[in-house]
Protein backbone atom coordinates (compact mmCIF):
# COMPACT_ATOMS: atom_id res chain seq x y z
CA UNK A 1 0.00 0.00 0.00
CA UNK A 2 2.71 2.32 0.71
CA UNK A 3 4.72 1.59 -2.63
CA UNK A 4 1.86 2.53 -4.23
CA UNK A 5 0.71 5.82 -2.32
CA UNK A 6 5.01 6.48 -2.97
CA UNK A 7 4.28 5.62 -6.61
CA UNK A 8 1.62 7.96 -6.91
CA UNK A 9 2.68 10.43 -5.33
CA UNK A 10 5.60 10.59 -7.18
CA UNK A 11 3.87 10.47 -11.09
CA UNK A 12 1.69 13.17 -9.82
CA UNK A 13 4.78 15.56 -8.67
CA UNK A 14 6.33 14.43 -12.45
CA UNK A 15 3.27 15.70 -13.74
CA UNK A 16 3.23 18.84 -11.81
CA UNK A 17 6.90 19.64 -12.55
CA UNK A 18 6.27 18.92 -16.36
CA UNK A 19 3.32 20.75 -16.06
CA UNK A 20 5.33 24.00 -14.75
CA UNK A 21 8.25 23.55 -16.96
CA UNK A 22 6.52 22.53 -19.89
CA UNK A 23 3.46 24.67 -19.67
CA UNK A 24 1.77 25.38 -23.02
CA UNK A 25 2.45 28.00 -25.36
CA UNK A 26 -0.81 30.05 -24.58
CA UNK A 27 -0.67 29.17 -21.25
CA UNK A 28 2.59 30.80 -21.48
CA UNK A 29 1.27 33.83 -23.51
CA UNK A 30 -1.31 34.77 -21.07
CA UNK A 31 0.68 34.67 -18.27
CA UNK A 32 3.12 37.12 -19.98
CA UNK A 33 0.51 39.25 -20.72
CA UNK A 34 -0.84 39.44 -17.57
CA UNK A 35 2.24 40.19 -15.91
CA UNK A 36 3.18 43.31 -17.54
CA UNK A 37 -0.79 43.99 -17.07
CA UNK A 38 -0.43 43.87 -13.48
CA UNK A 39 3.01 45.77 -13.71
CA UNK A 40 1.54 48.67 -15.56
CA UNK A 41 -2.10 48.26 -15.31
CA UNK A 42 -2.72 52.01 -16.88
CA UNK A 43 -1.33 50.74 -20.18
CA UNK A 44 -3.26 49.38 -22.86
CA UNK A 45 -2.27 45.78 -24.50
CA UNK A 46 -2.13 47.04 -27.78
CA UNK A 47 0.25 49.57 -26.84
CA UNK A 48 2.53 47.55 -25.82
CA UNK A 49 3.78 47.00 -29.99
CA UNK A 50 5.45 50.69 -29.42
CA UNK A 51 8.31 48.74 -27.22
CA UNK A 52 9.98 50.83 -24.72
CA UNK A 53 7.43 54.15 -26.11
CA UNK A 54 4.71 52.31 -24.42
CA UNK A 55 6.27 52.89 -20.77
CA UNK A 56 8.47 55.37 -21.41
CA UNK A 57 6.58 58.92 -21.64
CA UNK A 58 9.56 61.23 -21.96
CA UNK A 59 11.25 59.21 -24.87
CA UNK A 60 7.66 58.73 -26.52
CA UNK A 61 7.23 62.51 -27.47
CA UNK A 62 10.91 62.46 -29.12
CA UNK A 63 9.81 59.33 -30.70
CA UNK A 64 6.70 60.67 -32.26
CA UNK A 65 8.56 63.46 -33.36
CA UNK A 66 10.89 61.52 -35.12
CA UNK A 67 7.74 59.37 -36.86
CA UNK A 68 6.83 63.00 -38.07
CA UNK A 69 9.98 62.31 -40.91
CA UNK A 70 10.48 58.69 -40.40
CA UNK A 71 13.90 57.44 -40.98
CA UNK A 72 13.44 54.41 -42.27
CA UNK A 73 10.97 55.50 -45.50
CA UNK A 74 14.31 54.83 -47.75
CA UNK A 75 14.58 51.50 -46.91
CA UNK A 76 10.78 50.88 -47.61
CA UNK A 77 11.09 52.49 -51.25
CA UNK A 78 14.77 50.46 -51.71
CA UNK A 79 13.06 47.58 -50.45
CA UNK A 80 9.69 47.40 -52.50
CA UNK A 81 12.14 47.79 -56.07
CA UNK A 82 14.32 44.63 -53.94
CA UNK A 83 11.10 42.78 -54.05
CA UNK A 84 9.43 43.62 -57.28
CA UNK A 85 13.27 43.23 -59.15
CA UNK A 86 12.49 40.39 -62.05
CA UNK A 87 15.24 37.31 -61.70
CA UNK A 88 16.88 36.14 -64.68
CA UNK A 89 14.10 33.63 -64.66
CA UNK A 90 11.39 36.29 -64.99
CA UNK A 91 9.99 35.56 -61.96
CA UNK A 92 10.13 37.67 -58.38
CA UNK A 93 10.13 37.27 -55.28
CA UNK A 94 6.14 37.76 -54.81
CA UNK A 95 5.92 34.40 -57.01
CA UNK A 96 7.12 32.36 -53.76
CA UNK A 97 4.40 33.45 -51.28
CA UNK A 98 1.29 32.60 -51.87
CA UNK A 99 -0.23 35.03 -49.29
CA UNK A 100 -1.17 38.87 -50.04
CA UNK A 101 1.10 41.25 -49.16
CA UNK A 102 -0.17 42.83 -46.11
CA UNK A 103 -0.27 38.89 -44.83
CA UNK A 104 3.14 38.03 -45.59
CA UNK A 105 4.65 39.70 -42.62
CA UNK A 106 2.35 38.06 -40.06
CA UNK A 107 2.85 34.57 -41.80
CA UNK A 108 6.49 34.03 -40.05
CA UNK A 109 7.63 32.59 -38.23
CA UNK A 110 6.05 29.85 -38.43
CA UNK A 111 7.23 25.80 -38.37
CA UNK A 112 8.18 24.61 -41.94
CA UNK A 113 6.80 21.05 -42.39
CA UNK A 114 9.37 20.12 -44.68
CA UNK A 115 12.31 21.43 -42.96
CA UNK A 116 10.89 20.19 -39.86
CA UNK A 117 11.92 24.04 -38.13
CA UNK A 118 11.54 27.38 -37.64
CA UNK A 119 11.18 29.36 -40.91
CA UNK A 120 11.52 33.62 -40.44
CA UNK A 121 10.48 35.54 -42.78
CA UNK A 122 14.33 36.72 -43.71
CA UNK A 123 14.75 32.67 -44.54
CA UNK A 124 12.16 32.47 -46.59
CA UNK A 125 13.24 34.97 -48.68
CA UNK A 126 16.46 33.39 -49.78
CA UNK A 127 15.02 30.37 -49.63
CA UNK A 128 12.94 31.96 -52.43
CA UNK A 129 16.22 33.16 -54.34
CA UNK A 130 18.02 29.93 -53.89
CA UNK A 131 14.86 28.35 -55.47
CA UNK A 132 15.26 30.90 -58.40
CA UNK A 133 18.82 30.36 -58.76
CA UNK A 134 19.84 33.17 -57.13
CA UNK A 135 22.36 34.13 -54.67
CA UNK A 136 21.15 33.90 -50.99
CA UNK A 137 21.04 37.16 -49.30
CA UNK A 138 23.85 38.33 -46.35
CA UNK A 139 21.87 37.96 -42.91
CA UNK A 140 21.60 41.78 -41.62
CA UNK A 141 22.36 43.29 -44.97
CA UNK A 142 20.87 46.63 -46.15
CA UNK A 143 19.10 44.13 -48.76
CA UNK A 144 17.24 41.39 -47.15
CA UNK A 145 16.69 44.24 -44.18
CA UNK A 146 15.16 46.72 -46.71
CA UNK A 147 12.76 44.10 -48.13
CA UNK A 148 11.67 42.93 -45.11
CA UNK A 149 11.04 47.12 -44.08
CA UNK A 150 8.82 47.52 -46.94
CA UNK A 151 7.04 43.58 -46.10
CA UNK A 152 6.38 45.16 -42.45
CA UNK A 153 5.03 48.23 -43.50
CA UNK A 154 2.62 46.27 -45.92
CA UNK A 155 1.59 44.30 -43.01
CA UNK A 156 0.82 47.25 -41.01
CA UNK A 157 -2.60 46.64 -38.76
CA UNK A 158 -2.25 42.92 -39.17
CA UNK A 159 -2.38 41.50 -35.61
CA UNK A 160 0.59 38.57 -34.88
CA UNK A 161 -0.65 34.89 -35.22
CA UNK A 162 2.16 32.69 -34.77
CA UNK A 163 1.21 29.29 -34.37
CA UNK A 164 2.70 26.65 -32.39
CA UNK A 165 0.52 23.47 -33.32
CA UNK A 166 0.65 21.29 -29.94
CA UNK A 167 0.33 18.20 -32.12
CA UNK A 168 3.62 18.62 -33.46
CA UNK A 169 6.82 17.94 -31.41
CA UNK A 170 8.79 19.70 -33.65
CA UNK A 171 7.05 22.93 -33.11
CA UNK A 172 6.87 22.27 -29.50
CA UNK A 173 10.23 21.83 -29.31
CA UNK A 174 11.61 24.69 -30.94
CA UNK A 175 9.18 26.63 -28.88
CA UNK A 176 10.49 24.99 -25.65
CA UNK A 177 14.10 25.79 -27.09
CA UNK A 178 13.45 29.72 -27.62
CA UNK A 179 11.85 30.18 -24.22
CA UNK A 180 14.73 28.40 -22.68
CA UNK A 181 16.71 30.66 -24.07
CA UNK A 182 14.97 33.47 -22.99
CA UNK A 183 15.01 32.27 -19.42
CA UNK A 184 18.49 31.13 -18.71
CA UNK A 185 21.36 33.41 -17.69
CA UNK A 186 24.42 33.64 -19.97
CA UNK A 187 27.21 36.19 -20.25
CA UNK A 188 29.94 37.59 -18.25
CA UNK A 189 27.11 39.26 -16.27
CA UNK A 190 25.14 36.63 -15.30
CA UNK A 191 21.73 37.60 -17.23
CA UNK A 192 18.86 36.58 -18.92
CA UNK A 193 16.89 38.16 -21.10
CA UNK A 194 13.93 37.86 -18.39
CA UNK A 195 16.18 39.12 -15.93
CA UNK A 196 16.12 42.57 -17.85
CA UNK A 197 12.95 42.81 -19.60
CA UNK A 198 11.01 40.83 -17.03
CA UNK A 199 11.86 41.46 -13.56
CA UNK A 200 13.72 44.67 -14.32
CA UNK A 201 11.02 45.68 -16.90
CA UNK A 202 10.38 50.08 -16.29
CA UNK A 203 14.27 50.42 -14.81
CA UNK A 204 17.13 52.67 -16.19
CA UNK A 205 20.12 51.02 -17.38
CA UNK A 206 22.27 54.07 -17.20
CA UNK A 207 20.28 56.61 -19.52
CA UNK A 208 17.45 54.11 -20.96
CA UNK A 209 14.46 52.47 -19.50
CA UNK A 210 14.06 48.74 -20.39
CA UNK A 211 11.18 47.48 -22.38
CA UNK A 212 8.63 45.02 -21.91
CA UNK A 213 9.41 41.93 -24.18
CA UNK A 214 5.48 41.79 -24.79
CA UNK A 215 5.45 43.46 -29.02
CA UNK A 216 9.31 43.00 -29.02
CA UNK A 217 8.95 41.52 -32.60
CA UNK A 218 6.00 43.61 -33.57
CA UNK A 219 7.98 46.85 -35.19
CA UNK A 220 11.10 45.34 -36.59
CA UNK A 221 13.68 45.77 -38.63
CA UNK A 222 13.77 49.17 -37.07
CA UNK A 223 15.92 52.29 -37.84
CA UNK A 224 18.75 53.22 -34.84
CA UNK A 225 19.91 56.48 -34.50
CA UNK A 226 23.16 55.58 -32.70
CA UNK A 227 24.07 53.34 -35.70
CA UNK A 228 22.60 55.52 -38.57
CA UNK A 229 20.60 53.00 -40.01
CA UNK A 230 18.24 49.69 -40.16
CA UNK A 231 19.14 46.53 -38.32
CA UNK A 232 17.02 43.34 -38.10
CA UNK A 233 15.48 41.55 -34.85
CA UNK A 234 18.24 39.16 -35.01
CA UNK A 235 20.85 41.66 -34.82
CA UNK A 236 19.39 43.25 -31.68
CA UNK A 237 19.06 39.82 -30.10
CA UNK A 238 23.26 39.82 -30.77
CA UNK A 239 23.46 43.03 -29.22
CA UNK A 240 21.67 42.15 -26.26
CA UNK A 241 23.55 39.21 -25.94
CA UNK A 242 27.09 41.18 -26.52
CA UNK A 243 25.87 43.43 -24.01
CA UNK A 244 25.56 40.52 -21.24
CA UNK A 245 29.32 40.01 -22.39
CA UNK A 246 27.96 35.97 -24.05
CA UNK A 247 29.28 35.37 -27.73
CA UNK A 248 26.23 35.87 -29.60
CA UNK A 249 24.86 33.68 -32.01
CA UNK A 250 24.90 34.03 -35.82
CA UNK A 251 21.92 35.97 -37.34
CA UNK A 252 19.21 33.33 -38.31
CA UNK A 253 21.06 30.70 -36.40
CA UNK A 254 18.62 28.04 -34.76
CA UNK A 255 18.79 29.73 -31.39
CA UNK A 256 17.96 32.79 -32.69
CA UNK A 257 15.29 31.59 -35.07
CA UNK A 258 13.56 29.49 -31.80
CA UNK A 259 13.91 32.60 -29.51
CA UNK A 260 11.85 34.69 -32.25
CA UNK A 261 9.13 32.34 -32.38
CA UNK A 262 9.04 32.53 -28.53
CA UNK A 263 8.81 36.04 -28.69
CA UNK A 264 6.47 36.68 -31.78
CA UNK A 265 4.15 33.65 -30.21
CA UNK A 266 4.32 35.94 -26.71
CA UNK A 267 3.37 38.92 -28.70
CA UNK A 268 0.22 37.50 -30.44
CA UNK A 269 -2.49 39.56 -30.70
CA UNK A 270 -0.43 42.60 -31.01
CA UNK A 271 -0.40 44.73 -34.59
CA UNK A 272 2.40 44.95 -36.58
CA UNK A 273 3.79 48.04 -36.55
CA UNK A 274 7.50 47.76 -38.50
CA UNK A 275 9.52 49.83 -39.85
CA UNK A 276 10.07 51.10 -36.08
CA UNK A 277 12.29 54.22 -35.41
CA UNK A 278 14.77 53.98 -32.67
CA UNK A 279 17.35 55.51 -30.38
CA UNK B 1 86.23 26.78 -17.39
CA UNK B 2 84.85 30.28 -18.29
CA UNK B 3 83.81 28.52 -21.32
CA UNK B 4 82.07 25.90 -19.55
CA UNK B 5 80.57 28.03 -17.05
CA UNK B 6 78.92 30.03 -20.25
CA UNK B 7 77.99 26.80 -21.81
CA UNK B 8 76.14 25.13 -18.81
CA UNK B 9 73.97 28.51 -18.49
CA UNK B 10 73.19 29.16 -22.18
CA UNK B 11 71.80 25.29 -21.85
CA UNK B 12 70.12 25.61 -18.34
CA UNK B 13 68.41 28.73 -19.62
CA UNK B 14 67.43 27.42 -23.12
CA UNK B 15 65.73 24.39 -21.27
CA UNK B 16 64.00 26.75 -19.39
CA UNK B 17 62.78 28.12 -22.32
CA UNK B 18 61.70 24.84 -23.97
CA UNK B 19 60.02 23.55 -20.07
CA UNK B 20 58.25 27.18 -20.42
CA UNK B 21 56.83 26.66 -23.74
CA UNK B 22 55.60 23.07 -23.62
CA UNK B 23 54.10 24.16 -20.32
CA UNK B 24 52.39 26.79 -21.97
CA UNK B 25 51.42 24.63 -25.05
CA UNK B 26 49.79 22.36 -22.62
CA UNK B 27 47.79 24.91 -20.79
CA UNK B 28 46.49 26.55 -24.18
CA UNK B 29 45.19 23.43 -25.48
CA UNK B 30 43.31 22.41 -22.22
CA UNK B 31 42.10 26.31 -22.58
CA UNK B 32 41.27 26.07 -26.12
CA UNK B 33 39.50 22.72 -25.27
CA UNK B 34 37.62 24.41 -22.86
CA UNK B 35 36.16 27.17 -24.30
CA UNK B 36 34.66 24.65 -27.44
CA UNK B 37 33.18 22.92 -24.62
CA UNK B 38 31.82 25.99 -23.33
CA UNK B 39 31.25 26.93 -27.46
CA UNK B 40 29.62 23.96 -27.69
CA UNK B 41 27.24 24.47 -24.46
CA UNK B 42 26.13 27.42 -26.41
CA UNK B 43 27.50 29.70 -23.19
CA UNK B 44 31.03 30.95 -24.49
CA UNK B 45 31.63 34.53 -22.89
CA UNK B 46 32.48 37.42 -25.44
CA UNK B 47 36.19 37.93 -24.38
CA UNK B 48 37.53 34.17 -23.97
CA UNK B 49 38.50 33.14 -27.65
CA UNK B 50 39.92 36.96 -27.68
CA UNK B 51 42.40 36.22 -24.43
CA UNK B 52 43.18 32.59 -25.73
CA UNK B 53 44.37 34.40 -29.23
CA UNK B 54 45.63 37.44 -27.48
CA UNK B 55 48.18 34.50 -25.17
CA UNK B 56 49.27 32.62 -28.19
CA UNK B 57 50.69 35.81 -30.08
CA UNK B 58 52.17 37.02 -26.59
CA UNK B 59 53.79 33.53 -26.13
CA UNK B 60 54.62 33.82 -29.96
CA UNK B 61 57.22 37.20 -29.11
CA UNK B 62 58.72 35.42 -26.06
CA UNK B 63 56.77 37.21 -23.25
CA UNK B 64 55.35 33.82 -21.56
CA UNK B 65 54.41 35.77 -18.04
CA UNK B 66 51.53 37.83 -19.93
CA UNK B 67 51.03 34.57 -21.91
CA UNK B 68 50.15 32.58 -18.81
CA UNK B 69 48.46 35.34 -17.34
CA UNK B 70 45.80 35.42 -20.37
CA UNK B 71 45.57 31.73 -20.40
CA UNK B 72 44.53 32.07 -16.69
CA UNK B 73 41.83 34.20 -17.54
CA UNK B 74 40.71 32.03 -20.26
CA UNK B 75 40.57 29.21 -18.37
CA UNK B 76 38.59 30.69 -15.48
CA UNK B 77 36.07 32.18 -17.92
CA UNK B 78 35.50 28.83 -20.22
CA UNK B 79 35.37 26.56 -17.18
CA UNK B 80 32.97 28.97 -14.99
CA UNK B 81 30.85 29.20 -18.46
CA UNK B 82 30.43 25.56 -18.64
CA UNK B 83 29.28 25.44 -14.92
CA UNK B 84 26.91 28.45 -15.71
CA UNK B 85 25.17 26.34 -18.48
CA UNK B 86 24.98 23.22 -16.27
CA UNK B 87 23.48 25.55 -13.53
CA UNK B 88 21.14 26.70 -16.12
CA UNK B 89 19.93 23.32 -17.76
CA UNK B 90 17.39 23.36 -14.67
CA UNK B 91 17.52 26.65 -12.89
CA UNK B 92 15.86 28.68 -16.04
CA UNK B 93 12.38 26.86 -15.64
CA UNK B 94 12.09 28.58 -12.32
CA UNK B 95 11.64 32.15 -13.83
CA UNK B 96 9.21 31.23 -16.34
CA UNK B 97 6.75 33.65 -15.60
CA UNK B 98 3.63 32.09 -14.21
Amino acid sequence: MRKAIAAVVLIGTTLLMYQTVFAGAEEDRLAFVKYYKTRFPDIPFAEYANGIYAIDSDARGQWLEIEEFPPYEFAVEQGQEWWEAVFENGKTLADCFPQQLDEIRVSYPRLDERLGEVVTLEMAINQCRTANDQPQLTYGGDEIIDITAFLAYQGRGKELEVRVPENDSRALAAYESGKRFYYSKRGQLNLACADCHVTSVGQLVRADRLSASLGHTTHFPVYRSKLGGMISLHKRFAGCVRDVRAKPFALQSTEFRNLEYFLSYMGNGLKVNGPGARK
Amino acid sequence: MRVLVSMTAMTTVLLLLVGCASDFEKRYAEAERMRMLAADAGAEWLQTEKLVSQAKKAAARGDMERASALLEIAQFQAETAIMQAQHEADAWAGRVVQ
